[in-house]
Protein backbone atom coordinates (compact mmCIF):
# COMPACT_ATOMS: atom_id res chain seq x y z
CA UNK A 1 0.00 0.00 0.00
CA UNK A 2 1.16 3.33 -1.11
CA UNK A 3 0.78 6.86 0.05
CA UNK A 4 1.31 8.97 -3.30
CA UNK A 5 2.11 11.92 -1.90
CA UNK A 6 4.76 11.04 0.37
CA UNK A 7 5.74 7.44 -1.00
CA UNK A 8 5.88 5.62 2.24
CA UNK A 9 5.10 2.04 2.32
CA UNK A 10 3.08 -0.31 5.27
CA UNK A 11 4.05 -4.47 5.74
CA UNK A 12 1.85 -6.40 3.93
CA UNK A 13 -1.80 -6.52 6.38
CA UNK A 14 -0.52 -3.97 8.87
CA UNK A 15 -4.09 -1.68 8.49
CA UNK A 16 -6.24 -5.59 9.00
CA UNK A 17 -3.92 -6.38 11.69
CA UNK A 18 -4.13 -2.94 13.52
CA UNK A 19 -7.87 -2.65 13.45
CA UNK A 20 -7.69 -6.42 15.04
CA UNK A 21 -5.32 -4.92 17.81
CA UNK A 22 -7.09 -1.61 18.16
CA UNK A 23 -10.09 -3.61 18.47
CA UNK A 24 -9.53 -4.85 21.21
CA UNK A 25 -9.32 -2.39 23.45
CA UNK A 26 -12.65 -2.48 24.46
CA UNK A 27 -12.18 -6.21 26.09
CA UNK A 28 -8.66 -5.83 27.20
CA UNK A 29 -9.80 -2.21 29.31
CA UNK A 30 -12.81 -4.65 30.77
CA UNK A 31 -10.21 -7.01 31.90
CA UNK A 32 -9.03 -4.64 34.36
CA UNK A 33 -11.54 -5.22 37.28
CA UNK A 34 -13.22 -2.49 39.21
CA UNK A 35 -12.62 -3.02 42.66
CA UNK A 36 -15.98 -2.86 45.24
CA UNK A 37 -16.33 0.16 47.10
CA UNK A 38 -15.23 -1.59 50.76
CA UNK A 39 -12.27 -2.78 48.89
CA UNK A 40 -10.70 0.60 48.45
CA UNK A 41 -11.59 1.53 52.19
CA UNK A 42 -9.19 -1.71 52.88
CA UNK A 43 -5.93 0.05 53.16
CA UNK A 44 -7.29 2.57 55.60
CA UNK A 45 -9.00 0.18 57.93
CA UNK A 46 -5.62 -1.84 58.15
CA UNK A 47 -3.75 1.25 59.10
CA UNK A 48 -6.42 2.11 61.69
CA UNK A 49 -6.51 -1.02 62.89
CA UNK A 50 -2.75 -1.35 63.18
CA UNK A 51 -2.62 2.22 64.80
CA UNK A 52 -5.56 0.88 67.62
CA UNK A 53 -3.24 -2.13 68.29
CA UNK A 54 -0.23 -0.20 68.76
CA UNK A 55 -2.05 1.70 71.54
CA UNK A 56 -3.76 -0.71 73.33
CA UNK A 57 -0.69 -3.13 73.58
CA UNK A 58 1.70 -0.09 74.25
CA UNK A 59 -1.17 0.86 77.06
CA UNK A 60 -1.64 -3.13 78.16
CA UNK A 61 2.66 -2.90 78.38
CA UNK A 62 3.09 0.24 79.86
CA UNK A 63 0.51 -0.69 82.55
CA UNK A 64 2.63 -3.54 83.14
CA UNK A 65 5.62 -2.53 83.39
CA UNK A 66 5.02 0.56 85.36
CA UNK A 67 6.81 1.17 88.26
CA UNK A 68 4.72 0.96 91.74
CA UNK A 69 5.41 0.82 95.56
CA UNK A 70 6.08 3.74 98.27
CA UNK A 71 9.20 5.05 96.34
CA UNK A 72 7.33 5.75 93.27
CA UNK A 73 4.81 6.54 95.36
CA UNK A 74 7.05 9.53 96.95
CA UNK A 75 8.60 10.36 93.71
CA UNK A 76 5.19 11.03 91.97
CA UNK A 77 4.72 13.43 94.55
CA UNK A 78 8.14 14.99 94.11
CA UNK A 79 7.01 15.31 90.52
CA UNK A 80 4.41 16.83 91.29
CA UNK A 81 5.77 18.91 93.84
CA UNK A 82 7.19 21.24 91.17
CA UNK A 83 3.94 21.95 89.93
CA UNK A 84 2.29 23.09 93.61
CA UNK A 85 3.45 26.01 94.69
CA UNK A 86 3.94 25.54 98.30
CA UNK A 87 5.56 27.51 101.03
CA UNK A 88 6.85 23.92 102.95
CA UNK A 89 9.16 22.86 100.81
CA UNK A 90 10.62 20.40 103.85
CA UNK A 91 6.91 18.86 104.07
CA UNK A 92 7.36 17.29 100.54
CA UNK A 93 10.74 15.14 101.64
CA UNK A 94 9.09 14.86 104.99
CA UNK A 95 6.00 14.14 104.61
CA UNK A 96 5.94 10.12 106.25
CA UNK A 97 5.68 9.41 109.96
CA UNK A 98 8.69 8.54 110.50
CA UNK A 99 10.68 11.54 110.44
CA UNK A 100 14.06 11.87 111.49
CA UNK A 101 14.95 14.01 114.19
CA UNK A 102 18.00 16.41 113.94
CA UNK A 103 20.22 16.64 116.77
CA UNK A 104 22.62 19.33 118.01
CA UNK A 105 24.81 16.56 117.96
CA UNK A 106 24.30 15.48 114.34
CA UNK A 107 24.67 18.89 113.52
CA UNK A 108 28.01 19.39 115.88
CA UNK A 109 29.15 16.50 113.69
CA UNK A 110 28.50 18.25 110.39
CA UNK A 111 29.73 21.33 110.58
CA UNK A 112 33.00 19.71 112.07
CA UNK A 113 33.30 17.88 108.68
CA UNK A 114 32.38 21.42 106.81
CA UNK A 115 35.49 22.61 108.57
CA UNK A 116 33.49 24.87 110.34
CA UNK A 117 35.55 26.99 112.82
CA UNK A 118 35.48 26.08 116.77
CA UNK A 119 34.41 29.22 117.75
CA UNK A 120 31.86 29.08 115.77
CA UNK A 121 30.30 25.65 116.16
CA UNK A 122 30.48 26.47 119.34
CA UNK A 123 28.53 29.80 118.75
CA UNK A 124 25.72 28.25 117.58
CA UNK A 125 25.01 25.61 119.30
CA UNK A 126 24.89 27.51 121.93
CA UNK A 127 22.29 29.37 120.17
CA UNK B 1 -26.23 11.04 30.62
CA UNK B 2 -23.92 7.97 30.30
CA UNK B 3 -23.91 6.19 26.87
CA UNK B 4 -24.46 1.93 27.73
CA UNK B 5 -21.27 0.44 26.78
CA UNK B 6 -22.55 -1.24 24.31
CA UNK B 7 -23.10 1.45 22.59
CA UNK B 8 -19.80 2.57 23.33
CA UNK B 9 -17.55 -0.12 21.86
CA UNK B 10 -20.11 0.13 18.62
CA UNK B 11 -18.90 3.75 17.92
CA UNK B 12 -15.38 3.05 19.25
CA UNK B 13 -15.50 -0.14 16.44
CA UNK B 14 -16.97 2.68 13.89
CA UNK B 15 -13.74 4.80 14.53
CA UNK B 16 -11.12 2.18 14.40
CA UNK B 17 -12.81 1.71 10.90
CA UNK B 18 -12.94 4.83 9.46
CA UNK B 19 -9.67 6.46 11.24
CA UNK B 20 -7.42 3.86 12.22
CA UNK B 21 -5.36 4.16 8.87
CA UNK B 22 -6.27 8.19 8.23
CA UNK B 23 -4.37 8.41 12.13
CA UNK B 24 -1.20 6.06 11.05
CA UNK B 25 -0.54 8.22 7.75
CA UNK B 26 -1.09 11.73 10.35
CA UNK B 27 1.40 10.06 12.77
CA UNK B 28 4.24 8.23 10.73
CA UNK B 29 4.59 12.08 8.61
CA UNK B 30 6.04 13.43 11.98
CA UNK B 31 8.04 10.25 13.55
CA UNK B 32 9.29 9.20 10.33
CA UNK B 33 8.80 5.33 11.75
CA UNK B 34 6.85 3.02 11.36
CA UNK B 35 7.07 1.27 14.72
CA UNK B 36 7.04 4.48 16.70
CA UNK B 37 3.77 5.35 14.86
CA UNK B 38 2.51 1.83 15.70
CA UNK B 39 2.76 2.62 19.22
CA UNK B 40 1.51 5.80 19.16
CA UNK B 41 -1.67 5.04 17.27
CA UNK B 42 -2.24 2.44 19.70
CA UNK B 43 -2.38 4.98 22.73
CA UNK B 44 -3.93 7.26 21.11
CA UNK B 45 -7.36 4.98 20.84
CA UNK B 46 -6.20 3.75 23.96
CA UNK B 47 -6.83 7.78 25.15
CA UNK B 48 -9.59 7.79 22.55
CA UNK B 49 -11.60 4.94 24.58
CA UNK B 50 -10.93 6.33 27.51
CA UNK B 51 -12.41 9.60 26.56
CA UNK B 52 -14.80 8.20 24.87
CA UNK B 53 -17.38 8.21 27.31
CA UNK B 54 -17.19 12.07 28.51
CA UNK B 55 -17.43 12.97 24.74
CA UNK B 56 -20.92 14.91 24.31
CA UNK B 57 -20.65 16.03 20.60
CA UNK B 58 -19.05 19.69 21.58
CA UNK B 59 -17.05 19.29 18.61
CA UNK B 60 -17.26 17.64 15.20
CA UNK B 61 -16.30 14.03 16.14
CA UNK B 62 -13.49 13.64 13.42
CA UNK B 63 -12.11 17.08 15.17
CA UNK B 64 -11.99 15.76 18.14
CA UNK B 65 -10.51 12.76 17.58
CA UNK B 66 -7.64 14.50 15.25
CA UNK B 67 -7.18 16.51 18.20
CA UNK B 68 -6.37 13.66 20.58
CA UNK B 69 -4.14 12.44 17.92
CA UNK B 70 -1.95 15.55 17.49
CA UNK B 71 -1.62 16.40 21.00
CA UNK B 72 -0.20 12.33 21.51
CA UNK B 73 1.85 12.95 18.56
CA UNK B 74 3.21 16.19 19.99
CA UNK B 75 3.53 15.23 23.69
CA UNK B 76 5.69 12.14 21.97
CA UNK B 77 7.57 14.55 20.40
CA UNK B 78 8.50 17.14 22.94
CA UNK B 79 9.16 14.25 25.41
CA UNK B 80 12.00 13.00 22.22
CA UNK B 81 13.21 16.25 21.98
CA UNK B 82 14.09 16.22 26.03
CA UNK B 83 15.86 12.90 25.46
CA UNK B 84 17.91 14.34 22.76
CA UNK B 85 18.79 17.04 24.21
CA UNK B 86 19.95 14.84 27.53
CA UNK B 87 22.01 12.96 25.56
CA UNK B 88 23.64 16.17 23.97
CA UNK B 89 21.99 15.26 20.51
CA UNK B 90 19.19 17.42 18.43
CA UNK B 91 15.61 15.75 17.28
CA UNK B 92 16.03 17.82 14.35
CA UNK B 93 19.52 15.50 13.13
CA UNK B 94 17.66 12.23 14.57
CA UNK B 95 14.42 12.60 12.53
CA UNK B 96 16.36 13.58 9.10
CA UNK B 97 18.23 10.37 9.80
CA UNK B 98 15.06 8.44 10.36
CA UNK B 99 14.10 9.77 6.47
CA UNK B 100 17.39 8.94 5.43
CA UNK B 101 17.44 5.38 6.41
CA UNK B 102 13.19 4.62 6.56
CA UNK B 103 13.28 1.56 4.39
CA UNK B 104 9.11 1.75 4.00
CA UNK B 105 10.57 4.85 2.06
CA UNK B 106 9.30 4.83 -1.51
CA UNK B 107 10.27 7.98 -3.22
CA UNK B 108 12.88 9.80 -4.76
CA UNK B 109 15.65 12.38 -3.45
CA UNK B 110 13.85 15.20 -3.81
CA UNK B 111 10.81 13.93 -2.27
CA UNK B 112 13.09 12.66 1.04
CA UNK B 113 14.22 16.50 0.97
CA UNK B 114 10.31 17.84 1.01
CA UNK B 115 9.82 15.46 4.19
CA UNK B 116 12.98 16.96 5.43
CA UNK B 117 11.87 20.29 5.00
CA UNK B 118 8.58 20.00 6.26
CA UNK B 119 10.43 18.14 9.48
CA UNK B 120 12.10 21.56 9.86
CA UNK B 121 8.87 23.25 10.42
CA UNK B 122 8.03 24.54 14.01
CA UNK B 123 5.86 21.67 15.85
CA UNK B 124 2.66 23.63 15.72
CA UNK B 125 3.05 25.03 11.72
CA UNK B 126 4.00 21.53 11.17
CA UNK B 127 0.82 20.41 12.32
CA UNK B 128 -0.85 23.37 10.16
CA UNK B 129 0.85 22.39 7.07
CA UNK B 130 0.03 18.61 7.59
CA UNK B 131 -3.33 18.56 8.08
CA UNK B 132 -4.22 21.17 5.10
CA UNK B 133 -1.76 19.40 2.52
CA UNK B 134 -1.65 15.93 3.30
CA UNK B 135 -5.02 15.56 4.48
CA UNK B 136 -6.83 18.18 2.58
CA UNK B 137 -8.61 19.42 6.00
CA UNK B 138 -10.46 22.60 6.10
CA UNK B 139 -9.43 25.97 7.73
CA UNK B 140 -12.32 26.09 10.48
CA UNK B 141 -11.51 21.94 10.80
CA UNK B 142 -7.86 22.61 11.59
CA UNK B 143 -9.06 25.53 13.97
CA UNK B 144 -11.30 23.26 15.98
CA UNK B 145 -8.38 20.22 16.48
CA UNK B 146 -5.36 22.71 17.05
CA UNK B 147 -7.34 25.61 19.21
CA UNK B 148 -6.11 28.73 16.64
CA UNK B 149 -8.20 31.08 14.62
CA UNK B 150 -8.76 30.43 11.00
CA UNK B 151 -6.78 33.97 10.29
CA UNK B 152 -3.60 32.80 12.04
CA UNK B 153 -3.17 29.66 10.46
CA UNK B 154 -4.14 30.57 7.03
CA UNK B 155 -1.13 33.24 7.54
CA UNK B 156 0.87 30.45 9.27
CA UNK B 157 0.31 27.49 6.19
CA UNK B 158 1.57 30.34 3.64
CA UNK B 159 4.31 30.88 5.61
CA UNK B 160 4.84 27.20 5.74
CA UNK B 161 4.18 26.36 2.26
CA UNK B 162 6.42 29.05 0.62
CA UNK B 163 9.44 28.38 3.17
CA UNK B 164 9.19 24.79 1.61
CA UNK B 165 8.62 25.58 -1.71
CA UNK B 166 11.42 27.88 -1.81
CA UNK B 167 14.40 25.47 0.28
CA UNK B 168 13.08 22.39 -3.11
CA UNK B 169 13.15 24.53 -5.41
CA UNK B 170 16.96 25.62 -4.51
CA UNK B 171 17.49 21.58 -4.58
CA UNK B 172 16.13 21.34 -7.93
Amino acid sequence: MQMDRQHIRVPEGYFDDLQARLSAIPSSQRAVVMRPWYSRLAPYAVMAACMAFAVVAGNFILRRTAPSGPAYDEYETMLSSELIPNTDPYAIYHDSEDVYEVSLEDVAEYLIASGTKVDHISFIIDE
Amino acid sequence: MTRPLDELERLFNGIVRDYSERLYWHVRRFVHSHEDADDIVQDIFLKIWTALPSYRGEAQLFTWIYRIATNETLNWLRKRRVRAVLSFQSLDEEMERRIDEDPWFDGDALQRQLSKQIQKLPDRQRSIFILRYYEDMKYEDIAEVLGVSVGSLKASYHIAYEKIKSAVKDLD
